[in-house]
């Protein structure tokens, strides 16, 4: 079993991810976004959207980047003041993203609403997953400490087996079973992502930094202080 | 004709798509049957005889003198390890270290020494046959004097109270950091456009002009 989730699924979930996510963006370019429904709904999915998509985007850049460099992040926590900084800001931002994800569900709850309207059987798996993917990361960095610093020595080596074709999964089969579970779902979150709303992920806009800048001018008259308009109107 | 999502396609073409993501998925399953052939000789290779089950005597042998505040340093990481091992504060903690002390993933070791014996806190410091270690650190063994080091230290914190548990603390400071988040957040947005229908109706409704 062990051998399946942390061998065979994550080469399934990245094939699947790569192979169906540049085949849908051949197909259907016009299905790679997440479907907005701001109209629809605009005041909690400012509680849950700003919260969820700075504190997720922070967080998994610092599991990426401690997995792409780890001897630098090695170095980065190598002192006791460093360490404790870097895990609290961890620490807030996944309440952060937590916050985000549970107003994101809550909006989506009510039967009746017109965000349930188009909201679908995929959208409610992603949120579940994302939900329990951030609670289990966050009780992770709570109660099993360092996890900035054991990651390096567990997941990342696991990692780096598995893009060289030469899977060892030894230093993480041991780790709690709560470990475990985080490490696999981030892995079906993977394999959901070309299937669902997550395609939106690689569509970050950054041609808008060097795209010629545009003027926006707001057709109508500027506000006016009351006491102003009290005068004028005598 | 069928829309979806903005954009308009045949039904001969969603069938087709449907096709190929069928292959997709049986392609990757393919693969997955490979894997499953290929793993029975993977797990043959990985060395899984236990240290433990060597008998003691193989492994006891004289250690040169240790130093507890060079052990408390290997611990903590502020001295590396000379064959690359990680420092035991990312996962233990232990009575004297400083704030905020080592990880919570595995046992807390103030007590090893007490609970090993003379005899045997040496045994598993050469061994670390504990299971989520022997991967780590059998590429990266200790040196003789890094374990006498350590088992110095052991002895000196095997005198001391138990450290205080610092989750209760590391979560509040979280959540802390968390509301200083949400602060930021709506200080940042104070000037973002709300719901203009809302805004309207209340204004009507404040003028008499709409029955609630």
């Amino acid at each position: 079993m062990d051998a399946f989730l942390f061998i065979a699924f994550p080469y399934l979930a990245l094939v699947l991810a790569i192979g169906v996510g540049l085949y849908r963006r051949r197909a259907r370019p016009y299905t790679y976004s997440s479907l907005s429904s701001q109209l629809l709904e605009n005041r909690k999915l400012f509680w849950g959207s700003v919260p969820w998509h700075y504190g997720i985007t922070l967080i998994l850049l610092a599991h990426l980047l401690a997995a792409f460099f780890p001897g630098a992040a090695a170095w980065l926590l190598g002192n006791r003041i460093r360490l404790l900084v870097l895990e609290l800001t961890g620490i807030s931002l996944a309440f952060y993203a937590l916050l985000g994800i549970v107003v994101l569900i809550i909006r989506r709850l009510p039967t009746a609403s017109r965000v349930r309207r188009v909201t679908s059987y995929m959208d409610g798996i992603v949120l579940g997953l994302l939900l329990v993917q951030v609670a289990t990361g966050l009780s992770i960095a709570i109660f099993d400490r360092w996890g900035s610093l054991w990651y390096l020595r567990t997941a990342v080596p696991w990692f780096w087996s598995l893009a060289k074709l030469h899977p060892d999964m030894s230093t993480v089969i041991a780790l709690p079973a709560f470990v475990k579970l985080h490490f696999v779902l981030g892995f079906a979150i993977i394999l959901l992502f070309p299937f669902s709303r997550l395609v939106h992920l690689v569509m970050f806009p950054v041609q808008y930094l060097w795209r010629p800048y545009q003027v926006v001018i707001w057709n109508r008259r500027a506000r006016v202080a009351p006491a102003k308009t009290q005068e004028a109107s005598r | 004709m069928i829309i979806h999502r903005g954009a308009i396609y045949s039904h001969r073409t969603q069938v087709r798509v449907r096709a190929r993501i069928f292959t997709w998925v049986a392609a990757a399953m393919e693969m997955l049957m490979v894997v499953g052939m290929l793993l029975p000789r993977l797990e043959a290779q990985t060395p899984s005889a236990p240290l433990s089950s060597q008998p003691q005597a193989q492994i006891q042998e004289v250690l040169p003198a240790g130093s507890a505040a060079r052990g408390r340093e290997l611990f903590a990481g502020r001295v590396r390890f000379q064959n690359g091992g990680p420092p035991c504060a990312a996962c233990h903690s232990i009575a004297g270290l400083r704030f905020p002390n080592g990880g919570t993933l595995g046992p807390n070791l103030t007590h090893i020494y007490n609970k090993l014996g003379p005899e045997g806190a040496p045994v598993a410091l050469k061994t670390l046959f504990f299971p989520a270690m022997t991967a780590i650190y059998d590429p990266h063994p200790l040196t003789p004097q890094e374990r006498a080091d350590l088992l110095a230290f052991f002895q000196q914190a095997s005198t001391e109270p138990s450290s205080r548990s610092l989750t209760p603390i590391v979560a509040l400071a979280g959540f802390g950091g968390f509301c200083i988040l949400l602060v930021i957040t709506r200080w940042v947005w104070r000037g973002r456009l709300r719901s203009v229908r809302h805004r309207l109706l209340e204004k009507a409704r404040a003028q008499g002009g709409l029955q609630a």
